[in-house]
């Protein structure tokens, strides 16, 4: 059914019961490494997760990872998959150590000696090893964070899904975490759905933006920068006349900077004195795509071509 | 204002949900199964179905089952602005406290308020019911429902919503809202069971219980007909008192909720949270260990599943265990500890030694059932919802564990939950066997019937609970659906549904005998379960198809998946299910249905009503009377079967000569072989009703007799609806011969007598009982002659077989034992026969022998028995007449309960019987002698005159065998010990009951034959004089014990008690046996005041009146002037009457008066009637501990003799 370890996604849709179409007609293509899911909240990420994780069925499309199928073949999945949904809670009266330990024995990890090493080495990788031996109900939002990443990297799997996963880690720990994924990257698809645009930049060797439930654009984080060279232009502007800007030129995004505005707006020719040429970061990618000046097809008809 | 709208916010919140509408629909469909369940009383005439008391009733109970809204909602009131993390925006807004909370709990209120409103508009529109005939129906009365719906539902509403938010808010945790809701639910539901049934303390359960059906129940009992359907339940003294009692609790618990309750960030500071607190801890990203995903794979094989099964049923256990299931374990066990030494008692609270096959009984206690099935509907719950609760659904379902592990691994916790349950009530049962200083503990018996029987009850109905929970998939909706599966598993006969195989998890019940072990009840029980577990099955394939994994939650996305789902082993498993029910099913049907017979009650009513449509006509037809009967009865208990052969000698006693026999044969056996000793012709045979009708070639000559003989068989023929037959059993045959043998000519005893019933199946009306001045029936001898009777009985080697008589002969042959009893008198037809592997224990007075047939274990009540047999065998030959017999017998036979029955010169008594204690009854009497002597003084009131069968019999039987038996424990005990006997048994006036009455001659009910009756006759005897009585039962009996008609009833007891009744105390006479007379007597105070002389002058001030009550309730006031006992007494121990210094009669008129007399030593307690002679249904109140008057010593100069008067005048002035 297609390359091992590659996770193809063909033409999946999904609509929920009260109309909301959360997913339209999406088709990609993972492969091994790290891949960014980006979009705005509500873009329906959170749904191709799960779908992804086995926890929803889509209405239409297939979806493969290596020979298996990901729709039907659920619990053939779930046998390689790790997944930290974007919140969960914990069992409060369990100690870390032994809920890490019964979560390796549904993962099928049978063999006790085996198991505590996998246990221990978690703990040690999530430095939560210190606190092995408390209960989780004392834990903090972080720790809990640590914990999940602990479970889902369990039985090394094939394909791991981690929605928002570095919403609630300090720095130093989002670091480490991010560290932790790419490690499994070596092997496995790494899906990281995020509305940070600096963990994919960081991180991805693929990525995709979604929004509306439909994906707009697919690429490799470098070359869509690489795109952009030379059309995003900044300028500093006070905070009444951003109306003014917005009418004459493409603003892609605004920030707010010392009381004042930074506008980035898009332009292949230079806009203006008022306005200085920068160099393009994922961000203003993931802005361009969401304000409609950046295209898959528009950069990349030839890539088609060649395929 | 705020308040309101945060009143009006959750309002509107909870009404949006969905399962509030679903919970007034299922109070609509429960209040009107209830009202069904009702009619049937209805029916016979109990009460209209909208008596204020039946709707007070219905919505006392329906209360109740409110405290599952309550739970849910208030739980949810109470701790959703947690759940949804929306508290810190509230908390930070300028509410008050008391806006809030107060908002949120009306809301609760006011929802679960007008879900409760569904009960009164479901019995408002009973009527409109198709099926239900108007006449059921009185009219229409608002103020019924307004009562019952604002003094009961409302205000418990009020209470209990109030109890459960707090809380729930108190520890943010809906499920505790549940937890404590559940126990309520059980207070609520068995505090009448428990205080007032079980214990007698009607006070106490009328201001505790929560439902207040306590009252409404009592109001059933004690109304008398007239008021029964409309009397109004208003804010009376009693439901006032109850309900301001839990309106206080309410509204403390209200306030602690405020006190308490802290605009904070949860942090929990509470004790309970204190106790489980969990340290906050921290670990900081500061170690750099290498970064490496340590690189296993899991593997896939069927070890992992076991291994994952295991882990799953482990972590689910222990998770449970550790938050609640210890606590409510522990609940359970205290609750089975503090309600199982009064479950052991014997009847009228008397001990029995807690034998392990005695306790193993309490836990079928009803109440007991419903908190393990509560505990299973919690515990169900909370495992198929662990992982949804800890927000850990998701990483959990991603996780490669089929569904079938998931469902597998929480049913086995359930399991081991319910092991652990049933253990700890192993050790509760062994406590209490402990505590009451017994030490035989039989732990296998424990073991079978804990973890074997009652375990797979349980488990069956987890499989419920389980498939409930997954299907419904919302969390308290489970737990009301469970609960109404469990009730109507456990009432579905009130609604009409009664063969097992239709009521879910049903069977007909197993028992356990010291003698007969379990026997072959298991046998039945067990193919019925195993009929269920089919079923269980099929649950257990549709939770597994419906499970609940990731998230698409909903019945009709689930439904979706279930066509794609199913794999071969769950079509597997379902064909198995289906397999199971249908072969077992059958099997089951083909043993109820078809080899034995199934009969519904309307059908036995029709039936009842055809034999009499169809055979009525013979009713005075001449008939031979029985005058001997020969039996050879071949008992084989191993196979359950005895065949017997018998003789019957029948003689035209009538003046007519006699050409038709009618033969009535039993319908438990087989009857065949029938024959004549003269040519006889079947001229009508109906087999469905068991008559047949044969034709004399030569009539039967007056004076003539004829043989009969017959042969009868009978068999365990697979088991029926109700298990199987015991009366051959392979250890413990016991069986009355009459019960299958055949009867001579119409019998009226297959009649209808319920007037309802009548009146539906168009029979013309007739009394219950044949009215006292029936002359005709004074001349019905059938079934109450006295016959000569002699007996072969054979049976297994190592049994003994009894029958009435002498033993002529035994014999052993074949390899059986063969006894042959010739009674040495004629003996009525009550002709037992038993069967066991009996110890003999044989004595002697004078010439009779006694012989006590027992079980080899049970032997510590033995020689009470042999007194109390020689007792009265010596009392009644002294006061009453000769004893007809040569031999007495006691038999211990296998039935539950725990009594005696008195048959021709053989008294059998129950296993429970022979397990009574009175050693240990604090109260100091004699039951076991007491009872014996009851059963022996029968053998003069039954066996030797024989009661007509009119109204007043009982009287003539129990009463009399009572009070002769009160003779014989006062000549062997004493005086005392009669009182206290007298003491106990009237703790039955404590029980409700309506005055409303026939008098005594008339009595046909339990309360009159046994209590009233007996004590009527013992205040005869104190005023007439014990040896006038004697002499009037001495002729009675002389008289009347011929055994020819007519026979006696209580009119001729009346005559002759008349005739020893000096006329001053006819009057007294007429009072206890002509009218239903009450004396109502009591001492307002007591004063003691010391004489010069130092002796102490009592002044009782005494309240009295005599009333009787008609049928109808209808009180009316008697003259009184009667002389009654006024006593004093010293102290005694514990508060109880000492030594007796004063009793003496005084004259006792209507209305309050004083009465003084003069005592040597300082009186403790002083009253009228001490010793409870009259007949006054609040015995109680007659003495009162005396108040000490100091003396006045205002004129300490005056003359003693001028004192004193002075004194007496100070002393009536101040009255």
């Amino acid at each position: 059914m297609g390359a091992p370890d590659l996770l193809s996604i063909r033409n999946v849709s999904k609509a929920y019961p009260n109309g909301v179409k959360a997913l339209q007609n999406v088709s990609l293509k993972i492969p091994k490494g790290m891949f960014g899911l980006l979009g705005p909240n509500g873009a329906g990420k959170s749904t191709l997760m799960r779908i992804l994780a086995t926890l929803q069925t889509p209405d239409e499309g297939q979806i493969h990872l290596g020979e298996i199928d990901v729709v039907n073949q659920k619990d053939e999945l779930r046998k390689t998959l790790g997944y930290l949904p974007q919140e969960f809670g914990v069992y409060r009266n369990a100690s870390a150590e032994s809920l890490l330990n019964h979560f390796a024995i549904l993962k099928g990890i049978t063999s006790k000696s085996i198991r505590k090493e996998v246990v221990h080495g978690l703990l040690q990788q999530t430095n939560l090893w210190e606190v092995r031996k408390q209960k989780l109900g004392g834990y903090s939002g972080g720790m809990r964070q640590r914990f999940g990443v602990a479970v889902a990297l369990l039985g090394n799997p094939k394909l791991l899904i981690v929605d928002e996963p570095t919403a609630g880690l300090d720095p130093a720990e989002r670091v480490r975490f991010l560290n932790l994924l790419s490690e499994l990257g070596e092997n496995s698809v790494v899906i990281l759905s995020t509305h940070i645009v600096e963990d994919v930049s960081e991180l991805c060797t693929n990525m995709a933006i979604i929004n509306k439930g439909q994906i707009l654009l697919e690429a490799v984080p470098l070359l869509a920068i690489d795109n952009l060279k030379g059309r995003i232009w900044r300028r500093v502007i006070a905070k009444g006349k951003l109306p003014e800007v917005a009418q004459e030129h493409k603003v892609i995004s605004t920030k707010m900077l010392g009381g004042h505005t930074v506008v980035h707006v898009y332009s292949k020719e230079d806009p203006g004195s008022e306005f200085e040429q920068v160099a393009p970061d994922l961000e203003d990618v993931y802005f361009c795509t969401m304000t409609g000046h950046y295209t898959q097809h528009q950069y990349q008809p030839a890539k088609e071509v060649v395929l | 204002m705020k308040l309101l709208e945060i009143f009006r916010f959750e309002l509107k919140y909870q009404l949006s949900r969905w399962s509030t509408w679903i919970y007034f629909l299922i109070f609509l469909g429960i209040t009107t199964a209830m009202m069904l369940s009702f009619v049937d009383n209805a029916r016979n005439g109990d009460y209209l179905l909208n008596a204020p008391i039946v709707i007070g009733a219905i919505i006392s109970i329906a209360s109740l089952l409110g405290i599952l809204v309550s739970a849910a909602v208030a739980g949810d009131a109470a701790t959703h602005d947690v759940q949804e993390g929306v508290e810190p925006l509230l908390y930070t807004s300028p509410l008050s406290k008391f806006t809030y909370l107060g908002g949120r709990f009306l809301g609760a209120f006011t929802v679960s308020a007008m879900v409760l409103t569904a009960v009164p508009i479901a019995l408002m529109f009973a009527k409109a019911i198709p099926d239900l005939e108007a006449s059921l129906f009185g009219p229409f009365s608002l103020t019924s429902y307004l009562n019952a719906y604002f003094l009961v539902a409302l205000p418990n509403t009020f209470i209990i919503t109030a109890i459960l938010f707090v809380v729930a808010l108190l520890s943010r945790n809906a499920l505790v809202s549940f937890l404590v809701g559940a126990v309520l639910f059980m207070v609520g539901l068995t505090s009448k069971e428990v205080l007032a049934d079980q214990m007698g303390m009607w006070e106490l359960a009328r201001l505790l219980d929560l439902s207040v059906f306590t009252i409404y129940g009592e109001l059933r009992q004690s109304l008398p007909p007239t008021e029964l359907n409309i009397r109004q339940v208003g804010l009376e003294k009693w439901l006032l008192l109850n309900r301001l009692l839990w309106l206080a609790v309410a509204i403390g618990v209200l306030v602690i909720a405020h006190l308490s309750f802290r605009f904070n960030h949860y942090v929990g500071s509470s004790w309970f949270k204190r106790l489980f607190k969990k340290k906050t801890v921290a670990a900081e990203m500061s170690v750099t260990a290498p970064i490496a995903v340590p690189q296993v794979h899991g593997e896939f094989t069927s070890r992992t599943s076991l291994y994952q099964l295991m882990d799953i049923a482990w972590r689910s256990l222990r998770e449970s265990l550790f938050s609640w299931g210890w606590l409510a374990i522990l609940g359970a066990v205290a609750f089975f500890l503090f309600l199982g030494p009064e479950l052991l008692e014997g009847p009228i609270g008397v001990p029995r030694f807690p034998l392990t096959g005695l306790v193993i009984n309490l836990y079928s206690f009803f109440p007991i059932k419903l908190l393990v099935v509560a505990l299973i509907s919690l515990y169900v719950g909370q495992v198929v919802w662990r992982e949804r609760d800890a927000r850990m659904g998701d990483i959990s379902d991603a996780t490669p564990v089929p569904d079938v592990l998931q469902l597998l691994g929480k049913f086995i916790s359930v399991v081991l939950m319910l092991v652990l349950l049933h253990v700890a009530f192993m050790l509760a049962g062994i406590l209490i066997q402990v505590l009451l200083g017994y030490s035989t503990f039989e732990i296998g018996l424990y073991l079978r019937v804990l973890l074997g029987l009652q375990l797979a009850e349980y488990l069956l109905f987890a499989a419920v609970a389980m498939a409930v929970h997954v299907l419904v998939n919302q969390k308290y909706m489970g737990h009301i659906i469970i609960l109404l599966t469990f009730l109507y598993t456990a009432f579905a006969g009130e609604f009409g549904i009664r063969h097992n195989l239709l009521i879910y998890g049903a069977s007909p019940e197993w028992s356990y005998s010291a003698i007969s072990g379990f026997g072959a009840t298991v046998g039945p029980w067990l193919l019925f379960k195993l009929y269920w577990a089919g079923w269980a099955l099929l649950l257990a394939v549709l939770a597994k198809l419906f499970w609940v994994r990731g998230r698409e939650t909903s019945f009709t996305e689930r439904l979706q998946h279930v066509f794609v789902r199913p794999t071969q082993s769950i079509v597997l498993l379902g064909a198995a299910g289906v397999l199971l029910v249908i072969s077992l099913g059958s099997f089951v049907l083909y043993n109820t249905n078809v080899l034995n017979k199934y009969h519904t009650p309307d059908e036995l009513a029709e039936r009842r009503a055809e034999y009499e449509r169809r055979f009525g006509k013979y009713s005075s037809t001449p008939q031979p009377n029985l005058t001997a009967t020969s039996l050879h009865v071949e008992i084989f208990p191993d196979k359950q079967e005895a065949v017997m052969n018998g003789v019957y000698t029948l003689k035209n006693k009538t003046k007519v000569s006699i050409d038709t026999v009618h033969l009535a044969t039993a319908a438990e056996v087989e009857t065949s072989d029938i024959s004549f000793d003269r040519d006889a012709k079947i001229i009508l045979a109906d087999k469905a009703l068991r008559h047949t009708i044969y034709t004399l070639k030569q009539p039967l000559q007056p004076g003539d007799s004829l043989e009969l003989s017959f042969k009868i068989h009978f068999k365990q023929n697979g088991f029926t609806n109700d298990g199987i037959k015991k009366a051959v059993a392979e250890n413990g045959t016991f069986f009355v011969a009459q019960d299958w043998l055949p009867a001579i000519g119409y019998q009226s005893i297959r009649e209808l007598d319920n007037p309802v019933a009548r009146s539906v199946h168009n029979l013309a009306p007739k009394p219950a009982t044949p009215l006292l001045h029936d002359k005709k029936a004074r001349y019905k001898v059938a079934n109450r002659g006295r016959v000569r009777f002699s007996a072969t009985l054979g049976t297994a080697a190592d049994q003994l077989a009894i029958a009435p008589g002498k033993l002529t002969r035994s014999w052993t042959e074949n390899g059986r034992r063969y006894f042959h009893y010739t009674a040495d008198s004629p003996i009525r037809t009550m002709q037992p026969i038993f069967s066991a592997k009996y110890a003999v224990k044989e004595d002697k007075w004078k010439d009779v022998q006694i012989q006590i047939y027992h079980h080899p274990e049970h032997t510590q009540y033995l020689d009470r028995m042999m007194q109390s047999t020689k007792a009265s065998l010596a009392y009644f030959t002294k006061t009453l007449g000769p004893y007809p017999h040569k031999q007495i017998k006691f038999v211990e036979y296998t039935r539950s309960g725990t009594s005696a029955t008195s048959y021709p010169g053989t008294i059998a008594y129950t296993e429970g019987f022979a397990v009574l204690n009175p050693d240990a009854d604090e109260r100091e009497f004699d039951l076991t002698f007491a009872v014996v002597a009851h059963e022996i003084a029968h053998q003069w009131w039954a066996h030797q005159l024989i009661p007509a069968s009119v109204e007043g019999a009982p009287v003539l039987s129990e009463s009399l065998a009572w009070y002769s038996a009160l003779g014989v424990v006062e000549e062997t005990y004493g005086t005392e010990h009669l009182r206290r006997l007298l003491y106990v048994m009237r703790s039955s006036y404590l029980t409700p009951r309506s005055k409303a009455d026939v008098p005594l001659l008339r009595a046909t009910d339990e309360f009159l034959s046994y209590r009233k009756g007996p004590f009527a006759m013992h205040m005869l005897r104190e005023y007439v004089g014990q040896e006038r009585v004697n002499v009037a039962l001495r002729n009675l009996l002389q008289k009347y014990s011929s055994g020819e008609p007519p026979l006696a009833t209580t009119l001729d007891l009346y005559r002759e008690l008349q005739a020893v009744t000096p006329d001053s105390l006819e009057h007294l006479l007429s009072d206890l046996f002509v009218k239903n007379t009450y004396w109502e007597i009591k001492t307002k105070e007591a004063q003691a005041q010391q004489l010069s002389d130092g002796k102490w002058q009592v002044t009782l001030e005494v309240q009295a009146r005599k009333v009787m009550a008609d049928e109808a309730g209808k009180v009316s006031e008697l003259p009184l002037n009667d002389a009654v006992e006024v006593g004093a007494f010293l102290a005694g121990k514990d508060d109880f009457t000492g030594k007796e210094i004063y009793l003496q009669k005084h004259r006792i008129r209507s209305g309050i008066q004083h009465i003084r007399f003069v005592v040597p030593e300082k009186p403790v307690f002083a009253g009228i009637d001490p010793h409870n002679v009259l007949i006054d249904a609040q015995p109680y109140d007659n003495i009162k501990k005396t108040k000490i008057v100091e003396p006045v010593k205002l004129f300490g100069a005056v003359p003693v003799k001028q004192r004193e008067q002075l004194m007496q005048y100070v002393i009536g002035a101040y009255l």
